[in-house]
Parts: structure tokens; sequence; C-alpha cells
């Protein structure tokens, strides 16, 4: 590699101040604001619906476990219910309301859990008999992220009753069985743990657009290039230069950022695991994949800069950097699909702990590699030294 | 024989809608000065590009350094250096890394110090570029383009847009390669320019080489000529009368008239007895020798600047 070419492209970066604002600051900026915004929101903004089926009949087990539904079902002074709950008379009404998205979940109630309670805490100081805690179950639309962050949220809600239950009497008051693969969330909800591998994917993606993209076209429609073409200069050379100098940017973009959300947001180390670190560095990847593709095809900065717009916006929307997409119209669903975002900032998530993805887990390598292969392979062989001159 | 540095055979660039480049054929020795002159859209910078390896050409054959090819190699850009009509750079590089960036492209390079003193610009040495003037700009460019201690120069308009002071300081630069020993190919659309620093002159128009000679050379082919200029306020009659005066045809660019002549004394004493009998006042009256923008018009009719 040229190394001065190398330090050169770096130090042209680092001097412009649009570069410092869009690349280092705005990533933060934007972390700030959705972590603000969604975080009052509280549960105000945050409700799921939920059907009931209770099959368990009078016990003092379900009289418990409906006194821990209506808290969460009940709006108080400060802030409106969680959940609204819809009873539902047999399973099969429950899951067509769950197919339909009428609801978010479902919750069971097993006819013996009232039996199973009560085991529970008559043989609460045997030590020779260890009864099973009594067992609820929860269906959910692993597709939607509406339904796995219902099932999260209620998981929650029972784990505070255990520890709550388990402090006054010594008891594990029930286990929630979920009908599907196992959430494995680490802890409570947060939002900004939530946004911060999409704001991640979203500074690497600015970096690789606008960063690498628009200002290979500027420097080529300013004749920059062509100059180097009258030079011993390589092109492949050229482009690696570009690449490892806008890599070494993401490198600061990652370090800040989960600095950032750590020391004001209280963010987990979670997104240091070796999982979301590889996602992460494949999203630097497709990133620079998208960016190697402008800047060696558009004709113009100008060009590229419009070219990088309508790729960027409806990637991160559509991307879930920010927002539930599986739950979309399937007009625009395929869109999710075929968006590297999505795969990048799921499989950054699922490593994290914080979500499962409902994505089989070779997509979420294949798609972002599929598309660094097709735009590398285009980028290189449409590069050209110079613009559109006769 | 002389040594030939570069040998150029039926060069030609046609792009859809123009023939750019149309079948241009010359060599030019090691050591001198080689100039393409002609009007904007001649075709010299294309000609100038398909040598230094930027563009392909249509068809034709160019020889550099004793070696045939189609496509300049990289082996033939270690030895040359080049200054494209509009140079930027990389924008917030000072001048010293854009030197020490240039130097990186070759085997072998001149020390970026060295190059900054050449080109007088040690106290903008630690100047982003993007800072400098127009001039001190050109000066960046030229040191760009001899970071690499060139066997070969190609400069591409390099005093284009320049005031008079920049473009001189460029001509001083130039001098000083030729006396060190470069062969430069330079192009420019200014004959003073052309006039001055070159060897051989080949004019260009069209696409085509209409004429190659060196700068005295072609003045002599016009003849034993010189030219009365002078300024007056010229009706259409009056322009008639001056034309029959002789057999050159008068060239008259509002209120300034040029009047070509084979036979000074004669013309003069006609012109003025003309003005002295028509009450005319002539402005800015002068005689001068001819020069290349005269053979240019001879040759097409045309002025360089049109």
């Amino acid at each position: 590699m040229n190394v001065q070419l190398f330090k050169s492209l770096l130090f042209d970066d680092l001097r412009e101040k649009e570069v410092l604002f869009w690349i280092f600051a705005f990533p933060l900026v934007l972390m700030t604001i959705l972590t603000i915004i969604f975080s009052n929101m509280g549960s105000s903004s945050v409700h799921f619906k939920m059907a009931l089926l209770d099959a368990s009949g009078d016990g003092m087990g379900s009289k418990i476990l409906h006194q821990v539904l209506d808290s969460i079902s009940t709006d108080t002074l400060d802030q409106p219910a969680l959940f609204s709950i819809i009873e539902v008379e047999d399973h099969e009404q429950g899951m067509n309301l769950l197919r339909d998205q009428k609801v978010d979940i479902l919750l069971s109630i097993p006819t013996d859990f009232n039996m199973q309670w009560s085991r529970a805490v008559l043989f609460l100081r045997n030590e020779r008999v260890k009864p099973q805690p009594p067992v609820v179950e929860v269906s959910r639309v692993p597709v939607r992220d509406g339904s796995s962050l219902a099932s999260q949220v209620l998981e929650q809600v029972f784990a505070a009753v255990n520890i709550e239950a388990a402090k006054q009497m010594n008891l594990h008051v029930m286990d929630v069985h979920i009908d599907s693969e196992s959430v494995g969330s680490t802890g409570e909800f947060s939002y900004a743990d939530f946004y911060l591998p999409g704001v991640l994917i979203m500074g690497f993606f600015s970096t690789g657009l606008f960063g690498l993209g628009t200002s290979m076209a500027f420097l080529r429609k300013k004749n920059v290039l062509k100059r180097f073409a009258a030079t011993p200069l390589r092109a492949i050379d050229f482009l690696f230069a570009q690449m490892v100098g806008k890599l070494v940017l993401m490198v600061i973009v990652f370090v800040m950022l989960i600095l950032f959300s750590h020391f004001v947001f209280g963010t987990s180390w979670s997104i240091l695991k070796p999982g979301a670190v590889y996602y992460s560095f494949l999203g630097a990847l497709t990133a620079l994949a998208f960016g190697l593709f402008i800047g060696g095809t558009a004709k113009s900065g100008n060009t590229a800069n419009t070219f990088a717009n309508v790729i960027f916006f409806p990637m991160q929307f559509l991307g879930g950097l920010y927002f539930p997409v599986f739950d979309l119209p399937l007009a625009v669903r395929w869109f999710v699909y075929i968006n590297p975002m999505t795969y990048l900032a799921a499989g950054i998530r699922q490593s994290t702990g914080l979500m499962e993805s409902p994505l089989p887990g070779y997509l979420h390598t294949l798609v972002p590699v599929a598309w660094i292969v097709l735009l590398w392979a285009i980028a290189i062989w449409r590069f050209k030294w110079e613009g559109d001159t006769v | 024989m002389p040594d030939i540095v570069l040998q150029v055979q039926e060069l030609k660039k046609y792009f859809p809608t123009v023939k750019a480049v149309d079948g241009v054929s010359f060599q030019i020795p090691r050591g001198t000065v080689f100039t393409l002159l002609g009007p904007n859209g001649a075709g010299k910078t294309t000609t100038l590009e398909i040598i230094e390896g930027i563009r392909h050409s249509t068809s034709g054959e160019i020889e550099f350094f004793g070696k045939k090819m189609k496509k300049v190699d990289r082996q033939t850009k270690e030895k040359i250096g080049v200054l494209l009509q509009s140079t930027n750079f990389i924008p917030h590089l000072k001048v010293k890394e854009t030197l020490a960036l240039f130097a990186s492209f070759f085997k072998k390079s001149l020390p970026p110090e060295q190059i900054i003193q050449f080109v007088s610009l040690e106290e903008k040495r630690n100047d982003l570029v993007e800072k400098l003037s127009g001039g001190q700009k050109q000066r960046v460019a030229i040191a760009c383009a001899l970071i690499n201690d060139p066997e070969m120069v190609f400069l591409d308009e390099p005093t284009t847009g320049l005031d008079p002071q920049a473009r001189r300081n460029i001509w001083d630069i130039i001098e000083l390669l030729r006396k060190q020993g470069k062969t430069i190919f330079l192009t420019t659309h200014y004959m003073e320019e052309a006039q001055r620093l070159s060897d051989m002159v080949c004019i260009m128009d069209h696409g085509k080489i209409i004429a190659m000679d060196s700068p005295m050379g072609h003045i002599q082919k016009l003849g034993e000529r010189n030219y009365i200029e002078f300024s007056m306020k010229v009706s259409e009659e009056e322009i008639q009368e001056m034309d029959s005066w002789d057999e050159e045809s008068v060239e008259i660019e509002g209120e300034h008239v040029v009047i070509p002549t084979k036979n000074l004394h004669q013309t003069l004493d006609k012109v003025m007895s003309w003005a002295r009998k028509k009450q005319i006042a002539l402005a800015d009256i002068s005689i001068r020798q001819p020069n290349l923008e005269d053979v240019f018009l001879t040759l097409t009719g045309r002025r360089l600047r049109d």
C-alpha cells in the first residue's frame, strides 16, 4: 500500500470541517436525539396488546398473577398502561388474533397453574422436595419486532415479580415459557442499547457513501485523479489507500460512539462481544463497497451526492436501524429483505443479546457479503481516473 | 542524428461528434522545447493527454525513449513530468505534503525541499495549497511535474489565466529547465509565449498540424513584411478605400487598424497623406515585425484568440 497516499487522504479528511461534523459529530448527535426522545416517551409511546387465555380457574396463584397483569394494564397518574389485555376463550382464538396482528403476544395460563402454585408454596420449607415453579406460556411472532419486544417486556415483569417474591417468601413464583427460541435478553430493555447498533451502521454508511463515494467523485471532477493517472500510481493502489483511510475513520467513529453511549447513556459493553464486532466490521466493509461503487461510477460530485442520498435515506429507514421494520406492508418489505443494513443491525443486536433476530443466522453474513462482492466488482470494473470530457 | 525522445506517427482520436486529433505526426529531439500552438479546441490537449497516458488513441503510434507503444506504460511515466491544463490538488494538504505525496508515486524522486526552492515557494511550504494564489498553485503544479526529475516535461497551457507577473515567473522556470537540458513539450495559445520559449513550433488547427518550423522559420516564410498599426474612427467608405492600398488585406477590429505591407515606406507615406487629406487623426501609430499570430492568421484566416 502507498502509505503516503493513505496519510494524505486521511489528513485531508481530518482537516475538513464538514467531514469532522458529518462523520464524527453527527452520529453522537443522532444517538443523543434518538435516545432522549424515545427514553423520555417511556411507556407512553410503547404500548403492547396482549391476548390472555386463562384456563386456571380460581386460586391463589392466578389471583396474584391477575394482580400483576392488572398493574401493567392499568393507567396510573403519571404513566399510561404498558399493555392492553384482550381475554380469549381458547388457544385458537388467541393465535388468530396474533396472526392477524391484532395482538402482539398471547399469554396462556394453564389449567394446573394453581395446583403447581399451591405445591410450590406447600413445599416451600421442605428441603427434600423441590417442586417446579408454575409455568405460563407466551406465544409471539418472531419476525415482528413489536411481538418480540412485548414478550421481552413481559419477561422482565415476571422476573421482577420473581425477585420480589424471592425477597419476601423465598419463593420462585413462576416461570415464563416462550413458545419459540429463547429471547436471550440480558437485562432491562434499553433504548440506548437498541439505537447504538443502528447509529453505528448509520455512521459507517455515512462515511462510506459521502466520505468515500462523493469525495472520490469530486476529486475526479476536479481533475485530481486525472493528474494521478499521469503518474505510475495504479488504480488498485489508489482505491486500497482510499478504503484503508476511510476504515480508520470508521474505527474512530466506532470507538467514539461506544464510549459516548456508555458514559452518557449507560449502554452495555456487550457491543464489544466478538459477534457484534464482527458484524460491525462487516458493516464497515459493506459501507466501503457502496462508497466505492458510487465513487467509481458517478461522473460528477453532484451526481454522486444525489446518488448517495437516494441510497442512504431509504436504506437507513428501511433497515431497522431506528424502528422495527418487519411489520411494514408487503409493498415495502421486499426492500427490507434486500437491504444489507437490515442484516447488519439485526446481527449486531442479536450478538449483543439485546434482541433475537427473526432472520436465519447465515443471512446476516451472506447478504452483506453478496453486496460487497457485487459492488466492489462493479467499482473496479467501471473505475475511471477522469470524468466526461471531450 | 539527433537523439529523438518522442516520436508520434499518425495519431488519431475520434469522438462520436468530433475528430479531436486527426492524423498528427511529429518528433522531438532531446533537450529542445517543442510547442503546440493553436486556438482553443484545436486538439492540443487531447494530443498531449494521449502521449501522457491519460487517454487512449483511436489509432496511431507513439515511440517514447526508443520504445514503441499504443498507450504509455508505467515505466515511461517514471521518466516524464506532467502539468495538466487545469490542475487541482487534494485540497487540505500543505505544499510540502503535496510534493511528498507526488514523490511517493515514483521509484526515484528529488527531495521536496529542493523542488520547493526551484519554484521559489520556500515561504509557502507549510501553507495549504487551497489557500495559495493562482500563480502559486501553478508553481506547485510545476513542482509536482518535476518531483521525479523527469527527462521530459509536458506543460499544457502553463500560463493560461495568470497575471503578467505570474506568467513571467513561469517563463523563467521553463527557461531554467531548458538550460538544465530537459526536453519540454509545451502547448499554448499565446503566440508570445511560443515565440519566446520554443525551439520548434507546431501550429495546430481542427485536429491537424498545419505548419511546423522554428519561430523564426515560420515568420520568415511570411516573406519581407511589416505591419502598420493605428487607431481611428472608421466608416464603411474609408474601409473600402484602405482595402485598395496594398495587395494585402487591411484588418480592422473596432477602431484598431492593422495594415500588412511589403513596402513599408510607400505604404506609410500613403497612409499619412490619406489621413491628412481626410483630416483624420491617427492615434497610437506603430510599425512592427511579423509574429506567430500573423503566421496563424495567414495560414487559417483567423486569429489565435478567435
